[in-house]
């Protein structure tokens, strides 16, 4: 895979980090560690998104998104991003010229245990390949490239300088993750959710897709455990309920199935 | 007033009212929202498969319903008929600890007096691997399928229904119950026989 401008960007950081990683206090080297050998990268999706994943569609991001409208409605792939990115086009359409060469991301996130980003979709999708493994895939960035002003100026152009302090090449998620949480306390709750969790995040960014064939695991809360579908259709059976609610726990009882059927752990984490 | 701002075929949705920006889920009860930031929304707008809709509601009842109403045109005519057989499906999955704690939920059922539905699910439990294989279950579930049905019989009777006009309607379920019993005969003589 030819590298993109983001990947020569963290590329360029390794030694940089390294230096700041050891100057930085004795904690910071076992957070390090810790997410340096538990790194996963993960995606949280609705189940109708994964249930499309699990049935072999890849995962697409918002340009695979909006050409698949464009082709249904005969609109323009930059009037539907436009549409829907509303005051954020500006900054994401910079980002991606810029730092993706003329190729777009697709953006997950750095996943040492928990439910992920669970307002991005209830289900918490984790790819079984170790990050490490796959060079020059994927770029970790300390925060969320859209939403972090540092990395923006007032009209909202891509500040290169202050990108490339929190950027890491695929192998060093344990360093950036250690020196983000060193550099801004993030709270003291445990790490998986320190680093993951709905406000904040490290990004992973990556040029391909998710497919269900990289699904390791997926992550969900109690309300898609096997004893709370058991009580729902319980309910139902015995008092009735709309169609709308029977439709829902269909959709919940497939989206198991599936995984099942794939042999993918499904692990129900306490919320 | 409350704006649906994009909904999903799916049933999820993108709301503001006067507190903000919301996500709703199906089956949109007070759980099923969660509040969203500006950046949050136009992520899911472009990351996920939503339609704008802009269109305004009186309430989030009102809005519900639509949304309910709506994912149910969207089903194709097997969706409706597979959603109305999932709960036998999973149901038919539970495993011994599961019907233990369902036999308990429907005894309070049967004391509120839904036999109709304690019964077809103490029929479907009855074709449960878990209880098949175990005869303990097997007889407690038996036991309470008689209760249910002479419940009902004496229920119909002090409300003065006519008593064949509920043996007439419930026939195929009798039937059924007859079914269940003789397929699970090979397993109650292989039980005894051990």
């Amino acid at each position: 895979m030819t590298p993109t401008p983001l990947h020569r960007l963290a590329e360029a950081q390794r030694a940089g980090l390294q230096e700041r990683l050891e100057a930085a206090p004795n904690p910071v080297e076992e957070v390090a560690r810790k997410v340096q050998t538990q790194a996963r990268l993960s995606v949280n999706m609705k189940p109708s998104i994964l249930r499309a994943v699990l049935k072999g569609e890849r995962h697409l991001n918002m340009f695979e998104y909006a050409e698949r409208e464009a082709r249904e409605t005969g609109r323009g792939v930059d009037e539907i991003l436009r549409d829907r990115l509303g005051d954020w086009y500006t900054r994401r359409i910079a980002f991606e010229v810029e730092m993706g060469g003329g190729r777009n991301f697709h953006y997950h996130c750095l996943n040492v245990g928990g439910l992920g980003a669970q307002r991005f979709g209830r289900l918490c999708v984790i790819d079984r390949r170790d990050p490490s493994d796959r060079p020059p895939e994927p770029v970790w960035i300390a925060w969320d490239s859209l939403g972090h002003e540092e990395f923006w100026d007032g009209a909202d152009g891509l500040d290169q300088r202050a990108l490339a302090e929190w950027v890491a090449p695929c192998d060093e998620p344990g360093a950036l993750a250690a020196l983000k949480l060193a550099e801004t306390p993030a709270g003291t709750g445990p790490l998986p959710e320190r680093i993951c969790n709905n406000e904040d995040f490290i990004e992973g960014l990556c040029l391909e897709g998710l497919s269900h064939s990289e699904v390791g695991e997926i992550r969900s809360d109690e309300k898609f455990s096997d004893d709370h579908l058991q009580e729902r259709a319980l309910r139902i059976a015995l008092y009735g309920a709309s169609m709308d609610e029977k439709l829902d726990l269909m959709a919940a009882q497939e989206t198991r199935a599936l995984a099942k059927d794939l042999g993918i752990r499904w692990n129900v984490v306490q919320s | 007033m409350i704006e649906l701002i994009a909904s999903a075929p799916d049933g999820w949705a993108i709301v503001r009212d006067h507190k903000g920006l919301w996500i709703l889920r199906p089956p949109y009860g007070l759980e099923d929202r969660d509040p969203q930031t500006d950046l949050q929304v136009a992520r899911a707008l472009a990351h996920e498969d939503f339609v704008f809709r802009h269109l305004e509601f009186e309430g989030w009842g009102s809005l519900c319903r639509q949304l309910q109403e709506e994912r149910i045109e969207h089903a194709s005519a097997e969706e409706l008929r597979d959603a109305e057989e999932v709960p036998s499906k999973i149901l038919s999955e539970a495993t011994a600890e599961q019907v233990e704690s369902h036999l308990e939920a429907i005894e309070e059922a049967l004391r509120a007096g839904h036999f109709g539905g304690a019964r077809d699910v103490l029929l479907t439990l009855m074709k449960a691997d878990s209880v098949r294989a175990s005869k303990d279950l097997y007889d407690r579930i038996l036991g309470m399928l008689e209760e249910a049905i002479q419940e009902r019989r004496r229920d119909t009777a002090d409300a003065g229904e006519p008593d064949h006009a509920w043996k007439i309607s419930n026939t195929p379920q009798l039937n059924r119950q007859a079914e269940v019993v003789r397929a699970n005969e090979g397993f109650m003589n292989t039980t005894s026989a051990a």
